[in-house]
């Protein structure tokens, strides 16, 4: 007994200090793949010389022979032996088509190796099937449909259509493009040869949009987006035809920029669905929608909208330029696009207005600004924006200007009370004690007198568990998370008071301050002022109100020296232009009559200087 | 080729950067100084310490339109190379002097007022960054801010100038004669270096727009001050009498120390000190910015922002040098008295060198 404990003992030791091979296999490492790393070290040289030129050999030979087979063909036409060499003919013509499958191999091939994306549609419907099988990697991506079919007898004619399941109303493709496709074969629909894509554009398909396309670019485009694609055989040219059915959400209530009295439809993930909500509110011939595909692998679509007669056209054709200039990946959202075209990528301040609103685009449309809209993000950006636009909120345009004036001051308040009440609690509890009137001083004393640690650590210890509650509200799913973090914050308060960690006027600032952020309409902003209350608080723990003086100095002179789109951040306040009557006031509609001047629109003039001609006009009914 | 940026500036900017420039001493021993030494007609000097810059602008003015090109340029064109070397140096000596001297004064009364127990050496190291970081931003931006802030300061002021109204004793205003006009008038030509942050406008011209906009700049700072200054005045010698208002180190503190409308609304001196810190740094950054864009503009230099932290270390020692606050008041009163060069004689010599160019050019075309 004793001699197997020590036996065991003996062995757990030797176990321990010895190293031992693990019986397990190899975990997952994410590393270059053997095809990289032999790509990269050159491991497969590319093709010799004396390959390639044997490849070109054979497409000699096969030109060559085709030449001399049509050369026979014409022929025996003309000397009338048809029925006699038909058969030899025939053959010959099958080695023909076989030499052709060996040479589109080598065809392929050799354009996989260049940009596939890049490559023209080509006559052979064979090679631009293997295109379109290296594109999507058939047969293992199993999205995508390939169905051939013979749609003319005389002449005889194979096609091939393309689509995305999923993507694409299968409906839709039966009833619109492969009914009428193949009906005409059977009505002996005859199509005139010269363009013959134009006639089954014409004649055969009953959708709504069918364009042509020349490039695989455009092809991916198409079928990326829920598109049909039909490619001929001997043509190099498809048609795409407009199938787009996939599923989305339907137009729902704005969830982030909730209105009393405004609109209250909200954009969708469906950029089509977006673009025709903003076009439903502003029935202008002037309203422009551009199409800008952006990602190099995504090709996600970006409407870029404007109105032509009023929108400052270098602002137009920089936004455009630095769309188009993206060179990234995929973009799924158009906070990522924001990232990518902004002046001022490091800066925490929001540089565009980020809406779910198609009634703010549409206010913002006619102020000469230019929206953004991304497939797939149910949210447009407005650019160029100011500071004081971000303070803006939805209902401000549908109260009365008194109201959404007042509401204005409380915001700002609440802007101010967000970024610097903990500071300034901070400065005076800490620094500048003498500012406070005496019963508040001893009240606050009296309260602090239990608490064993630092005001600064209390703040921060408040600061982290409001982010935590906040944070994890936002996590737990469904209406659980706002009850769970109402009560989360109660109780964990009264805890942290009851233990003596905080000070019950911490909880106090900690509560006014957190509720002060959500007063912020803007999201993005809000969540930039938390981050600045932090560094006035570690400004402040430095030097007191001196700190928070010059850190307020410094942010202002970088908020200044700031653009959106090339206007001033503070504008119109500074630089000083001429406001259009919406900063950070509200004038009566009626008295803005002109266009923000820092946007330099075509057409300043908002409204007549008389914009309400009937107030000057004699009453015609009524006793006078 | 010049690769840095002045900017674009208007009135508004012009207003901003003069106002900021010349208002910070009001907050220091200066006023105090300047009622003990005039008495009640401390207003006169004001008066003329503010006119005379005034008139010294409109002459840089003309000078500057009389020959093309930059500040050198001008200089070098009336008064050759060496002449042009020794005013520029000169004017550059005398804006990081001022820069590093209100630097030091502020600092000063950081540690006075605001934070007894703070480390005198990061007092004056942060302020020379934050001045620094707003130097590095450029003029436009520093322009701006300052016209942001400026209302919100002078709000801060006035309020406590009108707080502090249940001390007013109007009969602390008189004798008028003060301690007689010949005495103000001696003193306003005396003081007039206080006001040099005005030629800012004039080394800067190539970012106004017109020379209008200079003047109009110059005329709306300078008679903003000149409001803000008699009326200060008034108000603090009201309030404290000659006697005792002239024995002050910190005029603006005493005058917010004072105040108390009722249990709630006293000793509120505390919340203020941002209104003068943002004055201080205003006229710190300022300085600094134009005796660095002088440095590039007579070196030739391709760009300012990599010289600001250079400039942010000569100022930061500069403040450090005198051993007290005393040989600081000291020193600063020299300063003025040498900024008179930059007021009188180098203003002075390039109007008249101009008015000889101008009629010789015009009796050579004549003929």
């Amino acid at each position: 007994m004793g001699k197997n404990a020590i036996n065991k003992t003996c062995t757990a030791i030797k176990e321990l200090l010895v190293y031992q091979p693990s019986d397990r296999p190899d975990l997952f490492v994410l590393d270059e793949t053997k095809e990289d790393r032999k790509k990269r070290d050159w491991d497969s040289p590319p093709p010799s010389f004396s390959e390639s030129l044997q490849q070109f050999e054979v497409m000699v030979i096969y030109a060559r022979r085709l030449a001399i087979f049509m050369e026979k063909c014409i022929a025996v036409l003309n000397n009338g032996q048809w029925s006699d060499k038909a058969e030899q003919l025939k053959a010959e013509y099958t080695g023909l088509e076989k030499q052709q499958a060996e040479i589109g191999n080598i065809l392929v091939n050799d354009n996989s190796s260049n940009n596939i994306s890049e490559l023209a549609i080509s006559t052979s419907l064979e090679e631009n099937q293997k295109i379109i099988e290296t594109i999507y990697q058939l047969p293992i991506n199993k999205d995508i449909v390939l169905r051939k079919l013979i749609i003319s007898d005389q002449p005889k004619m194979k096609a091939m259509l393309v689509f995305m399941d999923g993507l694409a109303d299968k409906k839709i493709v039966n009833m619109t493009v492969l009914q009428p496709l193949m009906l005409m074969r059977n009505g002996q629909q005859k199509l005139d040869a010269d363009d013959w894509v134009g006639n089954i554009i014409e004649q055969c398909l009953p959708n709504g949009q069918a364009s042509r396309v020349g490039s695989f670019k455009e092809v991916q485009q198409g079928i990326n987006t829920g598109d049909a694609l039909l490619f001929f055989d001997g043509i190099h040219e498809a048609v795409s035809i407009e199938t787009k059915g996939f599923e989305h959400r339907g137009v729902d209530r704005p969830a982030t920029e909730q209105s009393v009295r405004g609109s209250q439809n909200a954009f969708t993930e469906v950029l089509r669905v977006n673009t025709a909500l903003i076009r439903s509110m502003l029935h202008s011939s002037d309203l422009i929608t551009e199409m800008i595909p952006v990602g190099k692998r995504g090709h996600s679509n970006c409407a870029v909208m404007y109105l032509a007669s009023v929108a400052n056209r270098e602002l137009v054709a920089e936004v455009r330029r630095r769309i188009k200039g993206i060179n990234t990946d995929l973009i799924i959202d158009s906070g990522i696009l924001e990232h990518l075209i902004i002046d001022f990528p490091q800066n925490p301040f929001p540089q565009s207005l980020s809406t779910e609103r198609p009634d703010r685009v549409v206010v913002h449309l006619a102020e000469g600004r230019v929206a953004i809209l991304v497939d797939g993000s149910p949210f447009g950006h407005i650019v160029p924006v100011s500071l004081f636009t971000l303070m803006h909120s939805a209902d401000d345009f549908s109260m009365h200007f008194y109201y959404s004036n007042f509401l204005r001051i409380i915001r700002w308040i609440g802007g101010f009370i967000s970024v610097f009440l903990p500071a300034i609690y901070l400065a005076i509890s800490t620094f500048h004690p003498e500012a406070i009137p005496t019963e508040l001083l001893l009240s606050i004393t009296a309260a602090r007198a239990q608490v064993p640690f630092p005001t600064i650590f209390e703040i921060l210890l408040m600061e982290l568990a409001f982010e935590l509650i906040r944070e994890g509200g936002l996590r737990i799913p469904g209406i659980l998370g706002s009850t769970l973090g109402i009560v989360g914050a109660i109780i964990l308060g009264q805890a942290a008071v009851t233990a003596k960690i905080v000070s019950p006027i911490m909880v106090i600032v900690i509560a006014v301050t957190g509720l002060a952020s959500y007063s912020i309409p803007e999201y993005r902003l809000a969540s930039t002022f938390r981050v600045f209350r932090l560094v006035f608080v570690f400004l402040t723990l430095a030097m007191g109100l001196v700190g928070m003086a010059c850190g307020f100095f410094v942010i202002t002179a970088i908020l200044v020296s700031m653009k959106s789109f090339g206007m001033p951040y503070l504008a119109p306040v500074a630089p000083k232009t001429t406001p259009g009557g919406d900063v950070i006031l509200r004038k009566p509609i009626y008295m803005q009559k002109r266009r923000p001047d820092e946007l330099n629109p075509q057409d300043a003039i908002r409204q007549g200087d008389v914009s309400r001609p009937w107030t000057e006009e004699i009453p015609t009914g009524g006793d006078h | 080729m010049k690769t840095y940026y002045v900017g674009k500036l208007g009135t508004a900017e012009g207003i901003a950067l003069v106002f900021g420039l010349v208002v910070s001493r009001l907050f220091l021993s200066g006023m105090a100084d300047g009622i003990r030494g005039n008495g009640q007609l401390y207003w006169l000097s004001m008066i003329l310490f503010t006119m005379i810059p005034l008139v010294v602008l409109f002459m840089m003015v003309y000078v500057t339109n009389s020959v093309s090109g930059d500040i050198v340029a001008v200089c070098q064109h009336l008064v050759g190379k060496v002449g042009a070397w020794l005013i520029l140096v000169a004017y550059i000596g005398m804006f990081f002097g001022n820069s590093a001297l209100v630097l030091r004064q502020y600092a000063e009364y950081t540690l006075s007022t605001a934070l007894p127990r703070a480390e005198f050496q990061l007092v004056i190291v942060w302020y020379a960054v934050a001045a620094g970081i707003i130097c590095y931003l450029g003029i436009e931006a520093l322009c701006r801010t300052s016209y942001i802030l400026l209302p919100f300061m002078l709000g801060g002021l006035i309020l406590i100038l009108v707080m502090v109204n249940p001390f007013y004793v109007v009969y602390n205003l008189t004798p008028w004669q003060g301690n007689g006009i010949m005495t103000a008038v001696q003193s306003g030509i005396h003081d007039a270096g206080y006001n040099l942050g005005v030629l800012s406008l004039v080394f800067l011209s190539s970012a106004f727009q017109n020379a209008k906009t200079i003047k109009s700049a110059a005329i709306y700072a300078l008679g903003g001050s000149l409001v803000l200054r008699i009326v200060y005045m008034l108000v603090y010698t009201m309030v404290f009498g000659v006697a005792v208002g002239g024995e002050k180190a910190m005029p603006f503190f005493e005058l917010a120390r004072l105040v108390y409308l009722n249990q709630y609304i006293q000793r509120i001196e505390a919340l203020f000190i941002v209104v003068w810190v943002i004055f201080g740094l205003l006229a710190i950054a300022g300085s600094m910015y134009i005796g660095l864009y002088l440095i590039v503009v007579l070196l030739k230099l391709p760009a300012l922002r990599s010289i600001v932290p250079l400039g942010v270390m000569i100022v930061a020692n500069l403040a450090m040098l005198p051993p007290d606050i005393g040989y600081t008041i000291q020193v600063d009163q020299l300063l003025i008295q040498v900024t008179q060069m930059g007021i009188y004689l180098f203003p002075g010599i390039l109007f008249v060198m101009a008015l000889v160019k101008n009629r010789r050019e015009k009796s050579c075309t004549s003929i």
